[in-house]
């Protein structure tokens, strides 16, 4: 039997707008007097302090438009925002590595079984180390293709070892909620 | 994961002072750090706190080279002939 395709866009894989993580310096805009950079976050923090800074500025940092996996979906549109995964391009790997990511050697990183699938025109794999959120506003378009309902399981099951998630006692109640349903406790 | 294991020496053998609780004493000779010197309640805490990593290690210790060479290269810049140019317009008639 196939796997079913998820409803929604989660799953999905959709091109966005992404900033790069915040790092120093950090180059403040909007200064009256024009950007200034600051070689450090405790700089930054000895600046707000001062009151020489507001504690809520614009900082000049890069962004990328990427491809990214949508982790939920946001049927009712209560919440602007999504979690998701940047992908990487496999091309960009070494030799050894990409042949690691493409077979599936590695936990941290899902290659997607067909770019085409996905509307991409490179073979691209999820790398599970890079959560990010997106705000609707920053997604451009529909996905063009999803990750299935078995795929996407994988997904999440990695995702819960990769952020250090302890979800022992979760599984301890869940199942014998379970069983007490089927009448087997 | 690291290991530290335990040699134990009876205090009519060895001299040390008396470490309180939250507190670790240094022990250094010419400037150079000879050991430390610290409660037993201080050192059971460690202790667990060791233990509390070996059953849940942070995903940090597991990861392989070619993973960290793999995330890095997530953010890496890419020229334009590397660039998904395709995949992009193909989003934008979605």
């Amino acid at each position: 039997m196939s796997a079913r395709p998820l409803p929604g866009v989660q799953g999905g894989v959709v091109w966005a707008l992404v900033a790069y993580d915040f790092r120093q310096p950090f180059v403040v805009c909007d200064r009256p007097e024009g950007a200034r950079t600051y070689e450090g976050v405790a700089d930054l923090a000895g600046a707000v302090r001062a009151r020489d800074l507001p504690p809520e500025l614009r900082l000049q940092v890069g962004a990328k438009l990427r491809p990214v996996l949508l982790l939920q979906d946001r049927p009712a549109g209560r919440l602007k925002e999504f979690a998701a995964l940047k992908l990487t391009r496999v091309e960009k790997l070494d030799d050894a590595t990409q042949s690691t990511v493409r077979n599936h050697a590695v936990e941290r990183f899902f290659a997607l079984p067909d770019n085409e699938r996905f509307g991409l025109g490179r073979p691209f794999a999820v790398d599970l180390l890079s959560l990010v959120r997106v705000h609707e506003s920053a997604i451009v378009g529909r996905p063009n293709g999803s990750l299935d309902e078995n795929e996407f399981r994988v997904i999440c099951e990695r995702l819960v070892r990769v952020l250090d998630l302890d979800v022992g006692q979760l599984v301890v109640t869940e199942a014998a909620a379970l069983l007490k349903r089927r009448g087997l406790i | 994961m690291y290991e530290m294991l335990v040699r134990e020496i009876s205090s009519s053998v060895v001299r040390v002072p008396k470490p309180v609780p939250g507190t670790a004493v240094k022990v250094t000779r010419y400037g150079a750090v000879l050991a430390f010197v610290i409660s037993p309640e201080d050192y059971e805490a460690v202790e667990a706190m060791m233990d509390a990593y070996r059953n849940h290690p942070p995903i940090e210790s597991e990861l392989t080279d070619a993973e960290l060479r793999a995330h890095a290269a997530t953010d890496e810049l890419e020229t334009a002939e590397e660039y998904d140019y395709d995949g992009l317009a193909a989003a934008l008639d979605a």
